[in-house]
Order: structure tokens, then C-alpha cells, then sequence
């Protein structure tokens, strides 16, 4: 512990300081946070049309994964997926005869915790988002004689992205925040990289508080450009 | 990652595997875990890179069986399930041999030994007693804190559960700062920890306590510091080993444990595994 | 995992149920207090106490909680004269230090949700109890806040099975609520996958248990009329889930 040396000499670039390792750490955390927020976005729209779809156990199923990843704490889904992915995978593999080893990393599970979480809330808003369109449009495109697929795509779709925006920035600004919690699994993400140099400094009030203004920075700025993109895509 | 999910998946669709033979010539390489944050046996410098006592010893073992090793950083609760699935082939950082981890798995001979201690605020008076039943009795109704998943934890159930409130850390930095805050009354952890902390100007406060707590009184402490591995990897552990019994007899490794402790904490080469 | 293992387990883990319960009965009502004065600073005539209000809710919603909490822990004991200071009575104890921490950050929440419901009272109902002469304390707790409470209900619910959920958090500052009593299982009986998935179990029951005692309690507030609804009510969600 260097209790000794100054704020500036922490902070210095170079071997010794933090401030390359802290960059590195918030790259780590917006990859994490975006990579897992594009496919869970994906994958909620998915989920979502599975429970507006006619196939009731399909629904069903869709709605439970929904309550089940809603209910529980997303740390606990994180341990879950950092103990639980490698021996899975393995499991799978010797079903196929392959016995070697499949490590799953930290960025890999911490992806997939994102994407996991942001699906449920991500699907909740598409649904949302799809109830606010007017019953009679259903019925405009059906006389326009457009098949339903088509309709889909051309009519309901781009409303239901533009009902969802303001609930999709919700979900990312929340994928930003869970990536915080795969400092436990030692994802050398921002909160990791603070925690580190807090502690072999001595000085953790001062990392963890650079810690709080650069996400309170980032998730101001994610507002504004989802403000941005909602008054974009406001037509008339 | 991605590459070897990539690999196993074309493995998977050729219903062969493609990497079988060709990488049986060359060993492969020799994978490390270690915890990175357990100073002076295993930590990190803020370039990332990994350092300490059995960073460096590793390091020369390695080179005594020419082979390549890979370090890789975890933290020690999940270091011992990712052993047993595979992830590493050995596990070093001041880990103690047990018995009970001797159950589940193998290690390699000690080649260090550190006894465990209280330390605590020089301000409450809880040094110099001279065996452990009067410590003991100093620190009923104390709020203790300890790394989780250690040897110490495991002291701190058989010896003082129910009669202290006993505080879990992830590591020994977050247990460090929380006795220099005052939040402990004492903490337990291996000698090492408390040598380096004493020797900063933050723990000029702090004093590690008598008596030493061993092998000698408390039997499940283990007899030292040792290589973590899976009971299957006979080879592995042999060469190691053999490596071992070479570095102590040179002298190796006191050169290295006086360079991180400050003296002599190497264990005399074990006759059954080195001979005479 | 053999059954005399599953047995300890289970039991450890029951102890630990009311631990989490602690942490969320002692969090809400003082993030509830909380944000009832943030709401009521913010529509204060004091610039600076609206000021303060809008700057807490903004700061404690754009930073995660683990921040939040780290901050607070480790991070203001390391200063010497806090120490020395009443405060540190109960930033001594991790306990109240996770409640400290979550009661900012629900607070801050719970404001956000207390807004939603004070816009949703119509103006009109307002004016006409005004007109009919009741005095502004009486309109406010007569006409304003029921209506506001029922228009807020599902949001808050959502609130409260977010906080029970970020409870788990507390386990980082070593409070040994149910994620931590399940860390320490894990390390003593390496049976990792299976004292997991009994602690999301146990989870995810106190969460159902509350979420249909929330739906009952919705249900009771809705007038009569309003009661058969076609579709369930828009829920503010706060997806910021636990963070």
C-alpha cells in the first residue's frame, strides 16, 4: 500500500499509475454493457413475440423466463453463470464425445448476464410498446390486403420501436449499471479497476467517487441520445 | 475464448477432432491459476501484471522442466471448482495442504510454511499473551474479521464461532482496511499479510499478536504451503516436484522468501519426495 | 450434494431469509421518508431546497448502487475525523451501512415514482374540493393523495421487489444475508450450481409471495368501476433493476 504518494502520482499514465488501467477498465464496461444490450434487445423482441403469438405454451414459456429472471437478484444470476456455464458447456460437449476442456471467461458470462437481464425488462417494453398501437391499425393493414408478415414488418414494427425507445434507454442505462456487478467475478471492468486501486492505494473514497462522476456522465449522456433519437423519430 | 467455443464447434460438426495429434509432440503448456491479490505470495501490479512469491517461484519451477506457463488471475473462491473442471492444471498462492483438500485433491510437497495470526489496533492492548487460551479469552465478544474460504476461516469456526462475531471478506485488502477503519476489534490471517501492512505508514497502528497459531497445536492448519492440483495429473505433479526438491537444495527458494518476507519461510526438502 | 449436506444447507440459508427481510423492512420506510421530503423539497418555493431535492434524485438514479454502497463503506471510512465523529456509529456496522445506502438510492426512486403519481391526480378533482371549501391540508390528504397512492401503486410495488432484490448487494460489505450466506456455503461444500439455484428458489417465492400481495392490494384501491380492466395498468417500470 503507498499511502504515501499523491493524487497526481496515482492518477499518472504509465506503469505505475491508474489512470491507463481505469480507461481500459470503462472500455471494458461500455463493450460489455453494448454487446450485451444489442443482443438482449434481440433477444427480448423475440421473447415479446413469442408472448403476443398464438402459440399459447410458447407464451407461456416466454413468461416465465420473464418472472423467473425478474425475481431473482442479478448478482445471483451472474454467480449462477460464472459456476454454472463451464460445467453446462461440458456436459453438453461429452454428450458429442468432446472431453477437453471449454472455459467460458469472465467477458463471455458478463455478456451474457447483460444480455440475459436486459432481454426479460427488454421484451416487458416491446410488449408495452405494442399495446399502445390502435386496434383499427391491425385492421387497416388487413384491408390494404398486406399478409400479415408483411404488415408486421412494414406497419406494426416501426411504431413499436418508436413506443419502445424511451423504455429501451431505460434497459440500457440498467445494462451500464449491471456491468458493476461483474466486478465479483473479477471482470476487469471500471468498478473492478476502482475497487483494485482503492485498495492497494489506500484511497478509496477518491477512486470510488471518480467511480460514481463517470457513470453519472455516462448515463447522462445515454439519456440525451435516446432524447435525441425519440425527437428523430417523432414524425410530422 | 471464442476461439476454442469456434474450434470445439467445427470439432463438433466434423464429428472428429482436427488438434489431437499434432499438439501431442509439443507439451502443452503449463496453466497457472493464481489469486493476484494476496500480497506478498501472489498480486498484481497496476500494469496488470502478476508478481510475488509464488509468481516468481512458479516461474523458476517452469524453467527447471522446461516447459511453458500461462498465469492466469482468479479469485480464490473460484479458483478450486475452475481447477476441477479443468480450467487450470495447477493452483499456486500461499494455499495450505490439508487434509481435507487432500480428500478432493493433490498437492504438490510444502515448500513454504507461515503461521497464522491475530493482529489487531496496538491501541487495545491485546498483545503479549503467551498461549493461545488466553488470547482466546481476551477476544470473546470481539468483532473478528477474515478472508473467506482460508485456513483462517476454518480457525475461526473450530476455534472461536458462537463466542465472536466473525466478518467475511472476498480479500485481504477489504479486510485490511476495514481493521485500520476500526470496524474489527482483531482480524485473522496468515503472517505474510500483517508483515506487509505493519510496514506501511497506514498500519503503523497495528500490531500482529502472540502467539503464533500452527501445525504444531491446531493440526487442520496443515503442514505449509503447497502446488493445488487434480489428483489426475500425476505427471504434472511429479515434475514439479522434482523441480522443487532442486530449488530448495540450492537454496532457491530462501533467496526468493527473504527477498518477499524479509527472512527464511522455505521448508527443508521432504525425504520421500526428494530422497536423502 | 448427500442428504445430511442439502440438510445444513437449507438450514443456514432459512437463517439467512430473515436477514434479507431485515434489510428490505428497515430499507423502504426510510427511503419512503426520504423521498417524501425530496418530493416535497422539489415543489418547495425555495429555489435551493428544490435544487438539493433535484440534484439527490438525479446523482442517486445515474450511479449504480454497488458505487453507492462501496462509497459509502469503504470509501468515507477512510477518513480519519468521520471516525471520531457520532456518524460513525453507524457507519460502523455493515448492516446499517447497506440500509444507509439503499434507503438513498430507493429514496431517489421512490421520489421519481411520487411525481409520476402526483401528475396523474386530475386538476379538476383538485379545483373542485377547493371549491367546495376544504382547507388545503384537508384537500391534500382527502383528495390529493389517495388518488395519487392508487396511481402510483404498481409502480412502487415494482420498487419494493427491486429493493428486496438489491438487498443482495449487501453481501459485498459483509452482511451475511442470503447471497452471502450462499458464497460461504459454496466455498465449504463445493456444491456451487446447487446452493445457488436454492437460493434463486427461495428468491424468486418471497418475490411472487409479494408481487400477488401488491396485486390484491392494487386491486382493493381500484374503484368499483375501474375494476375489470381490459389490459393491466402501464407499470412504471423501473428496469433499473437492483442496481
Amino acid at each position: 500500500m503507498a499511502g504515501e504518494a499523491s493524487l497526481l502520482e496515482i492518477l499518472a499514465w504509465g506503469d505505475q499509475g491508474w489512470s491507463r488501467p481505469l480507461l481500459v477498465g470503462l472500455g471494458v464496461t461500455v463493450a460489455c454493457a453494448s454487446l450485451g444490450y444489442v443482443l438482449g434487445v434481440g433477444l427480448g423482441f423475440a421473447l415479446a413475440l413469442a408472448k403476443l403469438g398464438r402459440n399459447r405454451w410458447v407464451a407461456a414459456a416466454a413468461n416465465a423466463y420473464t418472472t423467473v429472471v425478474r425475481g431473482v437478484p442479478p448478482l445471483l444470476v451472474i454467480f449462477l453463470l460464472f459456476f454454472g456455464t463451464n460445467g453446462a458447456l461440458m456436459w453438453i460437449a461429452g454428450g458429442f464425445g468432446y472431453n477437453g476442456y471449454i472455459e467460458v471467461d469472465a467477458f463471455t458470462v458478463g455478456v451474457m448476464a447483460v444480455t440475459l437481464v436486459s432481454a426479460s425488462y427488454s421484451s416487458e417494453v416491446f410488449r408495452g410498446a405494442h399495446a399502445t398501437i390502435p386496434g383499427g391499425q391491425f385492421e387497416a393493414f388487413a384491408a390494404l390486403g398486406l399478409r400479415s408478415l408483411a404488415g408486421l414488418c412494414l406497419v406494426i414494427m416501426p411504431q413499436m420501436f418508436r413506443y419502445a425507445l424511451p423504455g429501451l434507454g431505460n434497459v440500457w442505462i440498467m445494462a451500464i449499471k449491471e456491468t458493476t456487478l461483474l466486478s465479483v467475478i473479477s471482470l476487469a471492468e471500471l468498478m473492478r479497476v476502482v475497487g483494485l486501486a482503492g485498495r492497494t492505494t489506500g484511497q478509496p473514497f477518491f477512486f470510488y467517487g471518480v467511480a460514481a462522476v463517470v457513470y453519472l456522465v455516462l448515463v447522462a449522456a445515454s439519456s440525451r441520445a435516446f432524447v435525441a433519437a425519440e425527437r428523430r423519430m417523432r414524425w410530422g | 475464448m471464442y476461439r476454442k467455443l469456434v474450434g470445439l464447434l467445427t470439432a463438433l460438426a466434423l464429428g472428429a477432432s482436427l488438434a489431437g495429434p499434432a499438439a501431442a509432440e509439443e507439451k502443452p503448456e503449463v496453466r497457472i491459476g493464481t489469486d493476484g491479490g494476496y500480497l506478498p505470495w501472489s498480486s498484481m501490479t497496476p500494469a496488470g501484471e502478476l508478481t510475488g512469491f509464488d509468481i516468481e517461484l512458479a516461474k523458476l519451477v517452469c524453467e527447471r522442466m522446461e516447459r511453458k506457463c500461462r498465469f492466469t488471475a482468479q479469485p480464490w473462491e473460484g479458483q478450486i471448482p475452475a481447477l476441477e473442471q479443468g480450467k487450470y492444471d495447477i493452483l499456486v498462492g500461499g494455499i495450505s495442504i490439508t487434509a481435507e483438500r487432500q480428500k478432493r485433491l493433490a498437492f504438490t510437497q510444502s515448500y513454504a510454511n507461515l503461521p497464522i495470526n491475530f493482529a489487531a489496533a496496538k491501541s487495545a492492548g491485546l498483545n503479549g499473551k503467551s498461549a493461545w487460551p488466553e488470547l482466546r479469552e481476551a477476544l470473546v465478544g470481539k468483532t473478528i474479521g477474515v478472508q473467506s474460504g482460508t485456513q483462517s476461516q476454518r480457525f475461526m469456526d473450530n476455534e472461536l464461532k458462537g463466542d465472536v462475531t466473525i466478518r467475511l471478506y472476498d480479500n485481504q485488502d477489504s479486510l485490511n482496511l476495514d481493521l485500520l477503519a476500526g470496524r474489527l476489534d482483531a482480524a485473522l490471517a496468515g503472517r505474510s499479510p500483517w508483515i506487509a501492512l505493519t510496514g506501511t505508514t497506514q498500519g503503523e497502528g497495528i500490531e500482529i499478536l502472540s502467539p503464533d497459531l500452527n501445525f504444531e497445536t491446531f493440526n487442520y492448519l496443515g503442514v505449509g504451503v503447497g502446488g493445488l492440483m487434480r489428483k489426475d495429473s500425476d505427471e504434472l505433479r511429479k515434475a514439479w516436484d522434482v523441480a522443487l526438491c532442486a530449488l530448495k537444495k540450492e537454496g532457491e527458494i530462501r533467496r526468493i522468501s527473504e527477498h518477499w518476507f524479509g527472512f527464511d519461510i522455505s521448508t527443508r526438502a521432504d525425504p520421500a519426495v526428494c530422497g536423502a | 450434494m448427500d442428504f445430511e449436506t442439502t440438510l445444513r444447507v437449507l438450514t443456514e440459508l432459512a437463517g439467512a431469509i430473515w436477514v434479507t427481510l431485515a434489510l428490505a423492512a428497515a430499507t423502504l420506510p426510510l427511503g419512503f421518508v426520504l423521498a417524501a421530503l425530496a418530493t416535497w423539497a422539489r415543489a418547495s418555493r425555495h429555489r435551493v431546497a428544490r435544487m438539493i431535492a433535484v440534484a439527490y434524485v438525479t446523482a442517486f438514479r445515474s450511479t449504480p448502487l454497488l458505487v453507492q454502497i462501496f462509497v459509502l463503506y469503504y470509501g468515507l471510512s477512510q477518513f480519519a475525523w468521520l471516525r471520531e465523529s457520532p456518524a460513525w456509529i453507524v457507519l460502523k456496522d455493515p448492516f446499517a451501512c447497506a440500509v444507509v445506502a439503499m434507503s438513498l438510492c430507493t429514496g431517489a426512486y421512490t421520489a421519481e415514482v411520487m411525481r409520476g403519481g402526483l401528475a396523474a391526480v386530475p386538476k379538476g378533482a383538485v379545483e373542485a374540493a377547493r371549491a367546495l371549501g376544504l382547507s388545503p391540508l384537508k384537500v391534500l390528504f382527502l383528495v390529493t393523495v389517495p388518488i395519487a397512492v392508487r396511481r402510483a401503486l404498481p409502480a412502487y410495488s415494482n420498487e419494493i421487489v427491486v429493493t428486496l432484490k438489491a438487498t443482495s448487494l449487501a453481501s459485498t460489505i459483509t452482511v451475511m444475508e442470503l447471497t452471502g450466506v450462499a458464497k460461504d456455503l459454496m466455498s465449504q461444500t463445493f456444491a456451487v450450481i446447487e446452493v445457488f439455484c436454492m437460493v434463486a428458489a427461495i428468491y424468486l417465492a418471497i418475490n411472487t409471495i409479494l408481487i400477488m400481495l401488491l396485486r390484491a392490494l392494487e386491486l382493493r384501491l381500484t374503484p368499483l368501476h375501474e375494476r375489470p380492466k381490459p389490459q393491466r395498468t402501464a407499470r412504471v417500470a423501473r428496469p433499473n433493476a437492483a442496481l
